[in-house]
């Protein structure tokens, strides 16, 4: 199952590399937001909240990039194919890793940004790690179900529309946690967003094949 | 015969609901008469919830069974049950008007309920989005069990992680306001009244759509 996992991740960063594209499009959203937002601020002479804005980044970056992760599949017309060689189970996981790292990558980019804007003042640079870490999983775990039902209706603003109740609880928790002093006081929260991801990724896996072999 | 009886038992019970809620509780403490709200918004959120969880029921038998009869009774249930948290939401911020000042109060239980409300109408947005039968039917019951997992989180678990003004049956505050008596009594019965109606008036649904199905 592991190598079956890692060939369609293989082919995930393979299409990615041949024309998606969304790399690039993360980075170039991410900076354009960033800056914006916190410019808004200044020039109504306030010091932006560059955590708030760190949160808010990354939930529209999300928004506007993880519903295209089946959509290859749905407009080729290729998950009959390849529904022949791996299991539900198996896509679904393939597909949720690379979200994984494309979230990850994402909070990164932006993380930065904001440092770079914020003097790079933060209290402890492996909290800040953990804390991208957890939420990507979280966020990924909650939004793969989503973008599953999102390609099998062809209208891209349902993904908006069915991933925002599951990733509000999130939204919320997220809001009071400052990524840049991040400390010992959020692991509560932390343990809670944790366990919000697997339970979202453990349904998603459990419903999915219903989804995936529905024409 | 009995479907009469019971309609008339149901009527007669529903004055009865009427006569306990507006003149048999007195007003209480500083909440005075906008106690009587309880009455309607606590079985409205409670119905609404096992509408809720019927509604997993027949999604489960829709996927076991395939069988389209099922998938369309979880829609109605929905809607009953969506229909519910809305009376439920509203009857609220007006007895948060009263209460705390304001309608809406972003309150962590108003919060989730307004999330619940959303998960629903996105719910019926996908349905109405889906063209083919088969696959709406399918992609709707997923999804409703999807949700469904979610209701016990944002009723029962999420209020209770965070502070709240929101009175909480559970929590001693509460025992304040019902140490009267009466309106423990009233709020039982209006509970029971008011699930035995839903019950009627889903059944009744059913039956008369039944040749649609």
């Amino acid at each position: 199952m592991v190598r079956k996992i890692c060939c369609l991740l293989k082919k995930e960063f393979s299409v990615e590399y041949a024309g998606n594209r969304t790399f690039i499009q993360i980075i170039s959203l991410s900076a354009i937001s960033v800056f914006i937002a916190s410019y808004i601020p200044v020039i109504s002479g306030f010091r932006p909240d560059y955590s708030l804005i760190f949160w808010i980044t990354v939930f529209f970056t999300v928004f506007s990039g993880l519903d295209k992760i089946f959509r290859y599949e749905t407009d080729r017309n290729n998950m009959k194919f390849c529904l022949q060689y791996y299991s539900c189970e198996e896509i679904v996981t393939a597909k949720f890793i690379f979200n994984v790292m494309a979230v990850m990558f994402t909070e990164t980019v932006i993380f930065l940004i904001c440092c770079f804007f914020n003097n790079f003042t933060f209290v402890s640079a492996s909290g800040s790690f953990v804390l991208i870490i957890i939420s990507s999983i979280s966020i990924s775990a909650s939004t793969v179900f989503s973008a599953l039902i999102s390609s099998k209706t062809n209208t891209g603003f349902l993904f908006s529309i069915s991933a925002l109740p599951v990733i509000f609880p999130l939204l919320l928790i997220f809001f009071r946690i400052d990524v840049f002093s991040f400390s010992e006081v959020f692991t509560k929260n932390l343990f809670l967003i944790l366990l919000l991801g697997v339970f979202y990724f453990i349904v998603a896996l459990k419903l999915s094949p219903f989804i995936i072999k529905e024409d | 015969m009995f479907t009469r009886l019971r309609y008339v038992l149901l009527l007669i019970l529903f004055f009865t609901e009427i006569y306990l809620c507006f003149f048999y509780v007195r007003p209480v403490g500083i909440l005075g008469n906008s106690i009587r709200i309880l009455f309607f918004h606590v079985p409205a959120a409670w119905t609404s919830v096992i509408s809720f969880m019927i509604s997993l029921f027949f999604s489960l038998r829709y996927i076991k069974t395939k069988n389209s009869v099922s998938a369309e009774k979880a829609v109605i249930v929905s809607a009953a049950g969506l229909f519910l948290l809305i009376a439920a939401s509203v009857s609220g911020a007006i007895w948060a008007k009263s209460a705390w000042n304001s309608f809406w109060n972003w309150d962590v239980r108003q919060t989730s309920i307004a999330v619940l409300i959303l998960i629903y109408v996105a719910f019926f947005s996908i349905r109405l989005s889906v063209k083919n039968n088969r696959s709406r039917d399918m992609i709707s019951s997923v999804y409703l069990i999807f949700s469904s997992f979610a209701v016990p989180f944002f009723v029962f678990i999420a209020p209770r992680q965070y502070e709240s003004l929101h009175p909480d049956l559970v929590s001693d505050g509460i025992n304040s306001i019902l140490s009267g008596g009466r309106v423990i009594q009233v709020l039982v019965f209006s509970i029971l009244y008011f699930s035995w109606l839903y019950f009627e008036i889903i059944n009744h649904i059913f039956r008369t759509r039944k040749n649609e199905f």
